[in-house]
């Protein structure tokens, strides 16, 4: 009957881990979750008035014909070459980088100038403004207008794709997606804005600026 | 190794208890060895450190692994030979030593001689050691990479480490305790 005996050694091993599992690492995990909480970004809410606030336009989407049904690109056949401006207190406040040949735009919250970048990679150091270069600083007046003018970029000039003038007031923080109708003077048919103040801590305004 | 079940004088008292402690407490430090945090992984990668943060920042996510965890993570990352064999050294022979030796203590106690399960745990003893040897490796492999990369041991080692630590003590009182085989008989 001594081999009995040893069975307790592996049902005591068997215990330990089930209870781990059972009890000890779903507390540990509640307060990992309980940590990220405490430093996570907020959950949407307008944007807070007097504060600054990047803008940024992440995607931009196109109807398939220019306002008032020509073709875009009229001669070439591709899709149209898509910009915008930003519009606010009547002045341009920013300019996009022109996106090539798509009716969906997309540009990035960040990114990095590698001419500006190689000098500083033997420091370690990065320079968050040289990163943030694809939107305006806005302060948030609810009265007040933003207006976003999106353009076809061609050879000889530039031709208006849609405009739209969104009430300052009423931007969320985080993702703002607004969705257009089809009429002869707009071809545009969504925007995504992103708001993101700019008295976040750095760790938690690269996390709002990089999130999906 | 025998099975003859041959009567002797049975162990003391306070050794059996002794012997019995250590088990138990080398069985729950084995345990608590399996499944605590064993080392958390920082990944750096030097002066790109910075970029990486801000462009890949999943890439440089620390990862922190038990044993248990890290044979599953070699086994669902393609090797469950590696895998399977640190499930061998790390989890079941150590388990099947201790059992060895509780059948041993218990034997001795009730005056069996000589008991095959003190034998045995002469031979499991020997296959227990691997898995300290690869931590050890794994530590000096990431220490060596370049980038800064870094290990944090985590409780878990100093559980596992105590387990063996004591499991040792045990076999050394065990055997001592073992009746010695006359000679010429």
């Amino acid at each position: 009957m001594a081999w009995l005996a040893g069975l307790l050694p592996l049902l005591i091993i068997v215990g330990v881990v089930a209870g781990y599992y059972k009890w000890w690492q779903p507390k540990a995990n509640a307060a990992g979750r309980h940590a990220v909480a405490t430093v996570g970004p907020p959950s949407p809410t307008t944007a807070k008035p007097g504060d600054d606030y990047y803008v940024f336009i992440s995607k931009i989407e196109v109807y398939p014909h220019q306002p008032g049904g020509a073709e875009w690109d009229r001669g070439g056949g591709s899709a149209p070459d898509l910009w915008y401006q930003l519009v606010w207190q009547d002045k341009t406040v920013y300019e996009s980088p022109v996106r090539d040949n798509g009716f969906v735009a997309l540009w990035d919250s960040i990114s990095v100038d590698v001419a500006e970048a190689l000098p500083l990679l033997g420091s370690g150091r990065l320079d968050l403004a040289s990163t943030l270069n694809q939107g305006a600083i806005i302060n948030i007046v609810p009265e007040q207008t933003l207006e976003v003018i999106v353009y076809d970029s061609d050879p000889l000039g530039r031709e208006k794709a849609g405009r739209a003038q969104l009430a300052i007031g009423e931007l969320l923080e985080g993702d703002n997606t607004f969705s257009f109708e089809e009429t002869d003077e707009n071809a545009v048919k969504r925007i995504v804005m992103r708001l993101t103040n700019t008295d976040q801590p750095v760790a938690n305004l690269l996390d709002a600026l990089r999130a999906p | 190794m025998s099975l003859r079940t041959q009567r002797t004088a049975p162990m003391t008292g306070f050794r059996a208890t002794l012997l019995a402690t250590l088990l138990l407490l080398s069985a729950v430090g084995l345990g608590l060895g399996l499944v605590a945090p064993c080392m958390t992984v920082i990944p750096r990668l030097g002066e790109f450190t910075g970029w990486v943060e801000v462009l890949r920042p999943d890439e440089l996510r620390p990862t922190t692994y038990s044993v248990l965890s890290g044979i599953n993570a070699m086994r669902t990352h393609g090797s469950p030979g590696l895998a399977a064999l640190l499930l061998g050294f790390s989890v079941v022979f150590p388990a099947l030593k201790l059992a060895a030796m509780a059948w041993g203590t218990a034997a001795l106690r009730l005056g069996v001689r000589p008991h095959a399960a003190v034998a045995l745990t002469h031979h499991l003893g020997k296959f227990s050691m691997l898995d300290v040897m690869v931590i050890g490796l794994l530590v000096i492999a990431i220490k060596g990479l370049p980038g800064g990369s870094e290990v944090i041991l985590g409780w878990g080692v100093y559980a596992f480490a105590a387990s063996v630590a004591v499991s040792l003590w045990a076999s050394i009182l065990l055997h001592g305790s073992r009746p010695r085989a006359r000679q010429g008989g």
